[in-house]
């Protein structure tokens, strides 16, 4: 089933045409790769898709509706989990702090997400999943820990309010094969047994051969599978 | 909820420039819980002396106003020709009982109260001694002792006027209405005869340690129609009267005319002005009635010479009123009602004045407290204008530094709403715990600070009234350049208001909130702005 469909969307930088006329549909359940080269929009097709940016023409429909400028802060919050490639974590709060800010933000309650105690169990159950000990590194501020660490941070915060759609820009780019690996297993995890659908941008070959579907974006949109 | 949670983790993890906020906060906080504390010492002053407090005025005609109708009337400026008119006009306008009673009769607005709680009137003669002799310390002997008063009193009749244009000119000095001056042009007497309406009316005699108290004796009964008086102590002693004898008082223009009174009473003055001159040794106190008793009486034995003559030799007492309030809100209502009373009658409403001594002593006592205020309340406007004005540079900043984290929070779908209430929030709680600790700061250095401030300000109106007092006893000082006080001269000595005990209460609290809100929402308003402006991928993309 369709959860995010591209109605004949274009998109275009001042003198710099990106995207022109694509129309796509992004199932549930599925893992999906986009690569490309540098400059070829894939950044910019997650921009548009996580609801940061809108398209210059068409629309974006999430589960067969349009999202228009009133469900667009719901959609961002609830919807849709973004890992960005900087990870965007808030440097003066602490690992567990920034994951427990976006459930919070989501405004989901705990008991939509499972059965668990407490927020701060929940949270450690994140950290855990992206690969990391919580009593290690869940008091630390963003600050003091590693670029790898916070990458999986990132993972963890976008997880944390369990959105339909996962978006992640080079979601591995600063791990090694192996975790990268892991990162992708915890992704496919989501996609097969929780029936989410993840979109992640990589320039990894290895990554995108672990995805369901492998979309090529080409200037101008030009997309192959 | 989050956001409170948030903001409040927000203020932690970002000490150094809330403790920057705070301090500027406390400081215009702490400065303007002193300046309040002080504009409410002055009000609370204020009120706790004016709560309960009797207010004596009188009535009076305006004597610029007299000025100008004279002038009016006889189309010139010269003062010889207008001052027969002035008086002329002082005489016909001249306040007596039935006025004053039907002062006393103006009802309360929405009332059928009376404005006036009391009233109390006095006549006063001027007479000579028949049986006694004036006491006067500085006569060699009597007769040139009463030629020297003679010409003193006609020395003290010119004056140096500025006129309105400017000229200085000698002219006999027109009488204040406050003492409204026998007008007659017949001599004047040794002494002072002044028949009281009752014990109240005799004012002199409320401070028994600095005015007048009966040491022998007794006093007369209130409007008594006998022919009994009280002498004061040092009169008594020179001219060897005692209570119980009689004194024989003559009109000084006519010497056939006698009246008998009889001492009942010996009153000692300590004012202190019997030491230096004579006149108030020299008052026979009486009833109303016998003065007017004894007015009439010269009427009809100078039937033939009528006392609007002015070779007069029939005796005229001058009236002289006081209203007495309840509160200083009747007094400034009867200030008006006088004014439409005049107009009412067909006066113009500029005719008549009032002025009390009291309300002017009070206000006189009030003003360094008042002067502190006015330097409080513009020290306290200036203050917040520059501590706005600081905050707003400071959010400024703030928010700028802070571009990313609203650029990723506005990513993760936070709405704006949302974010500017947590911007909003942070100042909100910085300022109201600064302003908090502003408050106990300021209340506790209020009580000194305002003494500190208080005392100076009480200096400087101690030098600045001794150096108008020494400026207004120069000879040849025009008459013209002193200001009329709104209420009237001040009587006796102003204690001025130096200490405040305690001026921190919950209104002041209540305003100290309102100004930490307020500047909260001045820089918490200038964050928001920003956050509006702001495009979370622009900010986010910016930073790669």
């Amino acid at each position: 089933m369709s959860v995010i469909e591209l109605k004949n969307i274009s998109f275009s930088y001042p003198n710099n045409p990106v995207i022109k006329n694509l129309d796509y549909d992004f199932e549930e359940g599925t893992v999906y790769a986009i690569t490309g080269k540098s400059g070829a929009g894939k950044t910019t097709l997650l921009s548009l898709l996580s609801g940061i940016m809108d398209p210059g023409s068409g629309y974006i429909a999430y589960k067969g509706y349009p999202i228009d400028e009133s469900d667009k802060y719901i959609y961002r919050s609830r919807d849709v989990g973004v890992i960005f490639q900087e990870y965007n974590l808030l440097p003066k709060f602490t690992v567990r702090e920034n994951i427990e800010l976006a459930l919070d933000i989501s405004g989901k309650q705990l008991s939509e997400i499972g059965q668990y105690k407490n927020k701060r169990q929940y949270v450690d159950s994140l950290i855990r999943e992206v690969g990391l000990n919580p009593e290690e590194i869940g008091n630390r501020r963003i600050l003091h820990i590693s670029g790898g660490q916070q990458q999986r941070i990132a993972i963890a915060r976008a997880l944390s309010f369990q959105p339909s759609v996962i978006l992640a820009d080079e979601p591995t780019g600063n791990l090694d094969l192996d975790t990268s690996i892991d990162i992708m297993r915890v992704f496919t995890h989501l996609a097969h047994d929780l029936n989410r659908c993840v979109i992640i941008v990589t320039h990894s070959p290895q990554v995108a051969e672990l995805a369901d579907i492998r979309l090529e974006i080409q200037p101008f949109s030009r997309y192959s599978i | 909820m989050f956001i409170f949670k948030y903001a409040l983790k927000s203020i932690s993890r970002s000490i150094g420039r809330n403790i920057l906020i705070g301090i500027i906060v406390l400081i215009i906080a702490t400065a303007a819980c002193i300046a309040m504390s002080i504009r409410q010492a002055a009000q609370t002053a204020a009120s706790n002396s004016l709560k309960g407090m009797n207010i004596s005025a009188q009535v009076n005609i305006d004597r610029g106003y007299i000025y100008q109708k004279a002038k009016e009337n006889k189309g010139t400026e010269e003062m010889s020709a207008l001052m027969p008119e002035m008086m002329s006009l002082m005489k016909e306008n001249a306040i007596d009982l039935e006025d004053m009673e039907s002062y006393a009769a103006i009802k309360k607005a929405d009332s059928d109260e009376a404005l006036v709680k009391d009233y109390y009137y006095n006549a006063s003669l001027s007479i000579n001694g028949d049986s006694i002799k004036k006491y006067d310390l500085t006569a060699s002997d009597d007769d040139s002792s009463s030629d020297s008063k003679q010409k003193t009193t006609e020395e003290s009749k010119t004056n140096t006027v500025v006129d309105p244009q400017g000229n200085v000119v000698e002219t006999p000095t027109p009488p204040a209405p406050e003492q409204q001056e026998p007008q007659q042009m017949e001599k004047a007497g040794d002494f002072s005869l002044v028949g009281y309406s009752a014990y109240k009316a005799m004012e002199d005699f409320a401070d028994e340690e600095n005015g007048c108290s009966v040491t022998k004796g007794e006093m007369f009964k209130d409007n008594t129609s006998d022919y009994v008086c009280l002498i004061e102590d040092n009169l008594a002693t020179f001219n060897d009267v005692g209570v119980g004898d009689s004194i024989t008082l003559v009109n000084p223009n006519n010497e056939e005319e006698t009246y008998k009174l009889e001492v009942v009473g010996i009153y000692k003055n300590s004012s202190g002005s019997t030491s230096e001159g004579s006149d108030a040794a020299n008052t026979i106190i009486t009833s109303y009635a016998v003065v007017k008793d004894i007015e009439s009486q010269s009427e009809k034995t100078n039937a033939d010479s009528s006392s609007d003559d002015e070779d007069s030799k029939v005796l005229v007492s001058q009236f002289d009123g006081t209203f007495v309030f309840g509160s200083v809100d009747d007094y400034n209502q009867f200030k008006e009602e006088v004014k439409n009373k005049a107009v009412s009658d067909g006066y113009d409403g500029d005719m008549y004045i009032v002025t009390s001594g009291d309300v002017a002593t009070f206000k006189a006592g009030l003003k360094p407290l008042e002067n502190l205020k006015s330097f409080a309340m513009t020290f306290l406007y200036l203050t917040l204008a520059i501590g706005a004005i600081v905050l707003v540079v400071i959010s400024v900043i703030s928010i700028r530094d802070r571009k990313y984290e609203i650029g990723v929070l506005a990513a993760m779908g936070i709405k704006k709403f949302k974010l500017s209430m947590m911007f909003m929030l942070e100042i909100l709680m910085v300022t109201l715990v600064a302003i908090m600790a502003g408050i106990i700061i300021g209340s506790a250095a209020s009580v000194p600070v305002t003494n500190n401030l208080l005392s100076a300000q009480v200096e400087q109106q101690e030098e600045k009234t001794d150096s108008q007092q020494q400026q207004q006893q120069q000879p040849g000082m025009p008459a013209g350049n002193m200001e009329r006080p709104e209420d009237g001269e001040v009587t006796g000595q102003v204690t001025y208001v130096e200490e405040v005990q305690f001026s921190v209460n919950i209104f002041v609290v209540l305003e100290m909130l309102a100004i930490g809100i307020g500047l909260s929402v001045v820089s918490g308003f200038t964050s928001i702005l920003f956050i509006l402006r702001y495009d979370p991928k622009q900010i986010l993309a910016n930073r790669d």
